[in-house]
Parts: C-alpha cells; structure tokens; sequence
C-alpha cells in the first residue's frame, strides 16, 4: 500500500506537518526547498509567507522589543 | 483546542516562529498548524499595535537572526498580519485595567508589556493567549493560553 503525506526534512529528522506516520519505516522522496523563500505547508487555512533567517543567534524575549526604548 | 465561539489573542512570538522556517523548525509547523486549525474552527483572532510593534522590532534585529527580516520584509508581513486578524486598540479604560492588574499582580520593570497584553484582551473581552512564553502568563487568572 502506497501512502504519501506532507513532512519536513531538517538536520537529518523527518518532522510530520499534521499527520501521524502510521508505520516504523518508510520510503521518502524530498522535495528541495528554495532557500531564500519557503511556503507555507499546504495546508487549507491562512497562507503566510515565510523566510529563513539562516540560524539562530540567540533566543528573544519580549524585552528585546524595548531594550533600548529610553 | 477552542471552542468556536471564542476569542484568541496572537502574542509576538506565536508571530515571529510562524514567519521564519529555520529559527525554531518544530514551533514553527506548531505555530502554521494551529492557526489552521483556528481558522477551520472559525475562531476568532486578534492582535494589537503592540503586538506588531514588539514583532518589527524582533524580526529586524541582526543580533537575534544571522538573516534578519529587511524593514521591507517586515512592514509586508505586518500587512499581512493585518489583513489576516483582527485589530484591537487600547482604549481610555485600557489603562485603568492596566493598573489595576499591576497592584493585583505587583508586576515591575519590562513585565509591564505583558500585562498591557493582559488589559487589551480584557479589554475587549478576549479570553484565551495564543503563546509559548506560558511561564510569564500561567499566573494570570483573567485569561487562559493556547499553545
């Protein structure tokens, strides 16, 4: 039986985007993803653009927002 | 999940983890599933110019991101945000229920920002926080999180 469901391939994990993968083991094709731009899963509901910020420096808070107010 | 019925506000980073796909991969397909879901189940959702202001300034921070959003990229998503929730302002009373919950709470210094998130949904009777800073809100009694 062939299923096929929609996942995101990062740093060597297969993350699901809403479905369970129902078996231990699987056969995955992977679509490659243009760097700059990346679509929103597709999913029905909100269509939100979204980028990559190529890596993550630090965490934020929401004090980030005002550190340097006054 | 809410019922349909009700109303939930979108706090900043909800915002910030839905924009980029590599910051935080897993919140991220959390943050673009949820609001799917809230969108299917006819809920209700709102955001502040706060909450938009606190985002700008987050996403073009280069301190944070190796590739921060440019203020172009920024402005644009804001417009998005705005085409796809609602809008609620702070009103005259807003700031009255602001102190109130400080001396209820004794709230001091940056904390104040999240209460004012606090006193516009009361505010304008939203009752639940789409948010992953669960720790600062837990306390709160007025209003409950989604996350």
């Amino acid at each position: 039986m062939h299923r096929t469901i929609e996942a995101l391939y990062k740093d060597g994990k297969i993350i699901p985007m809403g479905d369970f993968i129902p078996v231990r083991e699987a056969r995955v094709l992977v679509t490659f993803i243009d760097d700059d731009k990346v679509k929103a899963p597709a999913k029905k509901g909100l269509k939100f653009k979204t980028y990559r910020c190529g890596g993550k420096l630090r965490d934020f808070t929401r004090e980030d927002a005002y550190d340097t107010r006054i | 999940m809410t019922p349909e019925s009700e109303k939930v506000f979108i706090d900043t980073n909800v915002l910030i983890y839905s924009t980029f796909e590599d910051f935080e991969p897993e919140k991220h397909l959390q943050c673009i599933n949820t609001f799917n879901e809230l969108v299917q189940s006819r809920t209700s959702l709102f955001v502040s110019s706060q909450i938009l202001r606190e985002y700008f300034a987050i996403a073009t921070n280069k301190n944070i991101f190796k590739k921060p959003l440019t203020y172009k990229q920024a402005t644009m998503k804001m417009k998005e945000f705005l085409a796809t929730f609602t809008l609620v302002h702070e009103k005259e009373s807003t700031i009255h229920v602001l102190i109130s919950l400080i001396s209820k709470y004794a709230i001091l210094q940056q904390k104040i920002h999240d209460m004012n998130i606090v006193a516009t949904m009361i505010d304008n009777n939203i009752s639940h926080l789409f948010t992953y800073n669960t720790k600062d809100f837990r306390k709160i009694n007025e209003i409950k999180l989604l996350s």
